[in-house]
């Protein structure tokens, strides 16, 4: 992951690579650079086998403030340029979904509009207190995008969904983990050292396993539990077969932690 | 692998794209398929491409298949990873909005009629042949070849799928799982004609009505229709609408262009 980019900083931590949204002086609002450097990077960390586990957060001050206002408005193009802007944008959140590795979130700061989605749509969502979570469309007469509008009746309910999206307003880190939008606030000097701690604990796990386990529980919010039970038998069959499994039950008969490769 | 598989070439308003390995009657590999991806990406991108013919260097065969060499050694999970590939690809033709015009003069098998059924007319020599012979070589069709039992209903899929025998071009157009066939000597002049007549359509008109077929194909009544009514207000956000209708009203050709 030799390659450098404009507006996103990589960083190595062994099996763990670390994923910056770097336009601090914008509180890293998405621009179109950004957006094709995300899913060009995504593309790569997909087929290197030697990073089991990203994580995503924001330089600076925010995590993500979505998209750059100051190229929106009056300043947008024609229809079709405001298309492939907005298929610029869903990309990243089908990049996310389809990365093989687990994803995990590290939020630094406020994740508003597109930034928020970016931030939900990650595996596993862990925030520093401080953070603020926003789906902020409403204020500028937009409607959720980035997967906003399946993820949150799923995260939340329908019920909370809907006051989020029509009020558009701010919730706070402890707020969110408590309704379930995120998976844990912690105190924003540890989060990076808290968020090691789980990168490290999956990429010590089995690989094979967590693919398909991220993939089954991504697919099961669109199917019935006959289409999921159908996609586990051949999961399942497949991590029988692995060595993942065989090195797995070993550990487990002799005592001691499996080691995973 | 860096030879070229697949080439792409430009003459506005169209983007040709060839399958470019003649020695192996254009077998299906991991380039090609990248080729052919990257071409998409270019031509989704470039407005004064409004058709794409996807077509062959090989005077025997538009493709005879997936490379057999490229797959037959790999684990379980990378079959699943080849999978995963050819519906990228075959994909990215289906949901390309721009019309795809497979132009196809001999064999056509396997993957290589995945291929052809991923894009929207398919015009073939008179000697053309078609076929899943999948079976033989101890696998099942998979991928796009979920949409034959949408051209030539459940049971010719049953018969094309479980004999793997081929379809001659009289049979492939008889039950509808291509759209002409022509005598050989005038397949160029065909495919010529259908991309005069697609490049004169509005580009935008194309697009979203490509956008709507592929639902009517995906998903049940009511959401196809829901999501038509939805998509068609983009339409009257065009000039080409306007131009569309003004034109009908003024008793004259339609000129679209594009916007």
């Amino acid at each position: 992951m030799d390659i450098k980019y404009n507006t996103l900083i990589v960083k190595r931590h062994g099996e763990v690579l670390w994923l910056y949204l770097d336009r601090p002086e914008v509180f890293n609002a998405l621009d179109q650079t950004m957006r094709l450097e995300f899913k060009d990077v995504l593309t790569r960390i997909s087929r290197d086998q030697s990073t089991r586990v990203l994580v995503i957060t924001g330089s600076g001050k925010a995590f993500c403030s979505g998209g750059d206002l100051r190229s929106m408005g009056n300043q947008l193009g024609n229809v079709t340029e405001t298309r492939e802007r907005l298929q610029d944008l869903q990309e990243m959140t089908r990049s996310i979904v389809n990365l093989p590795q687990p994803v995990i979130a590290a939020v630094n700061g406020p994740a508003a509009g597109a930034g928020c989605n970016i931030a939900l749509t990650c595996d596993i969502v862990i925030a520093a207190e401080e953070a603020v979570f926003g789906e902020v469309f409403v204020k500028v007469g937009l409607v959720p995008d980035a997967g906003g509008s399946f993820l949150l009746p799923r995260l939340v309910g329908l019920r909370k969904a809907k006051e989020l999206v029509f009020k558009g307003e701010m919730v706070g880190a402890r707020e969110a983990e408590r309704i379930g939008l995120i998976n844990l606030a912690v105190p924003g000097p540890d989060l990076h050292k808290v968020t090691m701690e789980w990168a490290n604990k999956l990429a010590e796990g089995p690989a094979l396993a967590l693919q398909l386990g991220k993939w089954l529980l991504n697919r099961s919010l669109n199917n019935n539990l006959e289409d999921m039970l159908e996609r586990e038998e051949v999961s399942q069959v497949l991590c029988l077969q692995s060595e993942e499994h065989k090195e797995g039950v070993r550990a487990f008969l002799e005592k001691r932690k499996p080691v995973f490769k | 692998m860096t030879e070229i598989a697949a080439l792409y070439s430009r003459t506005p308003p169209v983007g040709r794209i060839t399958l470019s390995r003649p020695n192996v009657l254009n077998a299906i590999n991991g380039q090609m398929l990248s080729d052919i991806l990257e071409a998409v990406k270019q031509v989704q991108k470039d407005s004064e491409i409004r058709v794409v013919v996807l077509d062959s260097s090989c005077e025997s065969a538009f493709s005879a298949g997936i490379d057999v060499v490229y797959v037959k050694d790999l684990s379980p999970w990378g079959a699943r990873g080849i999978g995963q590939e050819l519906h990228q690809t075959f994909g990215s033709l289906r949901l390309l909005e721009k019309p795809v015009v497979v132009v196809v003069d001999g064999l056509c098998l396997g993957a290589g009629l995945e291929m052809a059924l991923s894009g929207d007319i398919i015009l073939a020599s008179d000697r053309s042949e078609f076929g899943l012979p999948n079976i033989k070589r101890g696998i099942p069709a998979i991928v796009e070849a979920a949409i034959i039992p949408q051209c030539v209903g459940v049971m010719g899929a049953r018969e094309m799928c479980f004999t793997g025998n081929n379809w001659d071009a009289a049979k492939a157009e008889r039950r509808g799982l291509v759209t002409k066939v022509v005598p050989a000597a005038d397949l160029e002049a065909e495919a010529q004609a259908w991309v005069e007549l697609l490049a004169s359509k509005s580009p935008w008109a194309l697009a979203t009505q490509k956008d709507i077929i592929n639902k009517w194909m995906t998903t049940d009544l009511e959401a196809a229709i829901d999501f038509s009514i939805n998509t068609v207000a983009l339409n009257w956000t065009t000039r080409d609408q306007k131009e569309g209708m003004r034109s009908f009203i003024d008793k004259r050709q339609a000129r679209f262009s594009g916007e």
